[in-house]
């Protein structure tokens, strides 16, 4: 009885492993080919960084007619197995894999959604990213968040959107 | 020396993000792989090197260390078994054979030892920390003579003289300590896991103990009745035939095979040139 006991205790976490891995790759595997499909859509929206936003100051600004506050977040969470691996990557050190492509997922996705929040934008100026841990008993998420300055060359806003005319 | 004329513009490249900078190239089972065999190697070598600690220092307690412990521990047992017997033939009986075993004793063996009659249908006997012997009625009950007792009682001052409740307890301290600081904070799966391999070290450990304990009373039933008879049919009758345990739960068993134990013993009359003879009968 006992033995059966002890062979129980160790079928659940493998069961959960075996679970996690199955279901955490299918799932990781169909939002990598989201990413670069939409990532090749949006190619045309490059993302770069001024020092001045005065159109009197940068010339460059001075193509822009217009431009909005853009922001992306996304939450992700880790599966079982992605847990388990970085637990035990705890102990021994070094680089820790299995959270690389978690946050890699994450910081894509929130810049693509910052990207697909401003439809029409020319570009983004000076995008940051803040990451942020959501911790607590049994639970590993992170969020990134992405936001930005979305430059448009037309001084016309579309009828959703709210931002100022410059 | 002719200086590069400045562009009015940058060009912009398109570009997805390069994959194969940021994402891992090695695949998440070999990790695993490479991983898990390293907790495993490290807990096994952490739970043979705190074994081969305890096991040295364990020498040195003296068996006086248990007398103190007496009477805390057996209220502490009473409590989680129940009631012990304090009167009546099957008590008296057992104490009187008991008291008797122990002039048979080691010399060396200074232990003030303690029998507690549980009062319970439990087929189990066991030894414990204080030089305490606990006996269930069950187990007394079903006894078909006094040379299965004696020898059930006497395998368990075998497991008190060779200190194996010391050694346990010592293992399961200094182990439990280790692996607190190595798994730290970690998910309790994890440390599960990492113990996995433990399991079946520590029933071997288990197993060892028993065969020891098992000597130990074959030598003292064959100096008090003069023959091995009967030590070994209270095995032959608990040894369910259907129950023919798999490789594994083999394995894992804390007492040796039953059908093994008995060859064993067997095997070891012979050589303590203590034969067959008659068995003494028992009150149940």
């Amino acid at each position: 009885m006992e033995s059966y006991y002890v062979l129980l205790n160790l079928l659940i976490p493998i069961i959960l492993l075996v679970l996690g891995y199955l279901i955490g790759t299918l799932l990781e595997k169909r939002h990598f080919e989201s990413l670069r499909d939409r990532e090749k859509k949006l190619l045309d929206t490059p993302v770069v960084t001024f020092d001045e936003l005065d159109p009197a100051t940068n010339p460059d600004f001075a193509y822009f007619q217009r431009t909005e506050f853009a922001q992306g977040s996304v939450v992700v969470s880790v599966d079982y197995f992605k847990q388990f691996l970085a637990g035990l990557r705890n102990i021994f050190g070094g680089r820790v894999s299995s959270y690389e492509t978690l946050i890699d997922r994450a910081r894509r996705e929130a810049v693509l959604r910052l990207k697909e929040s401003v439809p029409g934008a020319n570009g983004i100026a000076n995008m940051r990213i803040e990451t942020a841990t959501l911790s607590g008993s049994g639970l590993g998420a992170v969020e990134v968040y992405a936001y930005g300055t979305a430059l448009y060359e037309s001084a016309l806003t579309c009828a959703t959107d709210s931002g100022q005319t410059m | 020396m002719r200086h590069r004329q400045r562009a009015d513009h940058v060009k912009y490249t398109r570009r997805t993000p390069d994959s194969t900078v940021n994402l891992p190239t090695r695949h998440p089972l070999v990790d695993l792989a490479w991983l898990s065999g390293g907790l495993a190697g490290l807990t096994i070598i952490v739970f043979l090197t705190a074994g081969l600690i305890v096991d040295a220092l364990v020498k040195y307690i003296p068996s006086t260390a248990d007398n103190g412990l007496a009477n805390t521990i057996s209220t502490q047992l009473e409590k989680s078994f129940g009631e012990a017997i304090k009167e009546g033939q099957l008590h008296d009986e057992t104490q009187r054979l008991f008291d008797t075993l122990a002039t048979y004793l080691p010399a060396d063996d200074l232990r003030n030892h303690k029998l507690l009659v549980i009062d319970d249908d439990t087929v189990n006997a066991m030894a414990a920390p204080g030089g305490v012997i606990v006996v269930f009625r069950g187990l007394l009950e079903q006894a078909n003579s006094e040379n299965e007792v004696a020898f059930v009682l006497a395998h368990e001052y075998g497991h008190l003289y060779h200190k194996h409740h010391w050694q346990r307890l010592g293992r399961g301290l200094f182990f439990g300590a280790i692996m607190a600081v190595v798994f730290g904070q970690q998910d309790a799966f994890q440390s599960q896991l990492g113990m996995a391999p433990l399991t079946g070290l520590q029933q071997r450990h288990n197993r060892q103990d028993e065969s020891q304990a098992d000597q130990f009373a074959l030598n003292v039933v064959c100096r008090h009745y003069g023959h091995a008879s009967g030590a070994t049919d209270f095995f032959a009758r608990h040894a369910n035939p259907n129950d023919e345990p798999g490789l594994l739960s083999a394995f894992m068993m804390t007492h040796p095979l039953s059908s093994d134990r008995i060859a064993d013993l067997q095997r070891r009359a012979i050589d303590l040139d203590c034969g067959g003879g008659e068995t003494t009968p028992w009150v149940r």
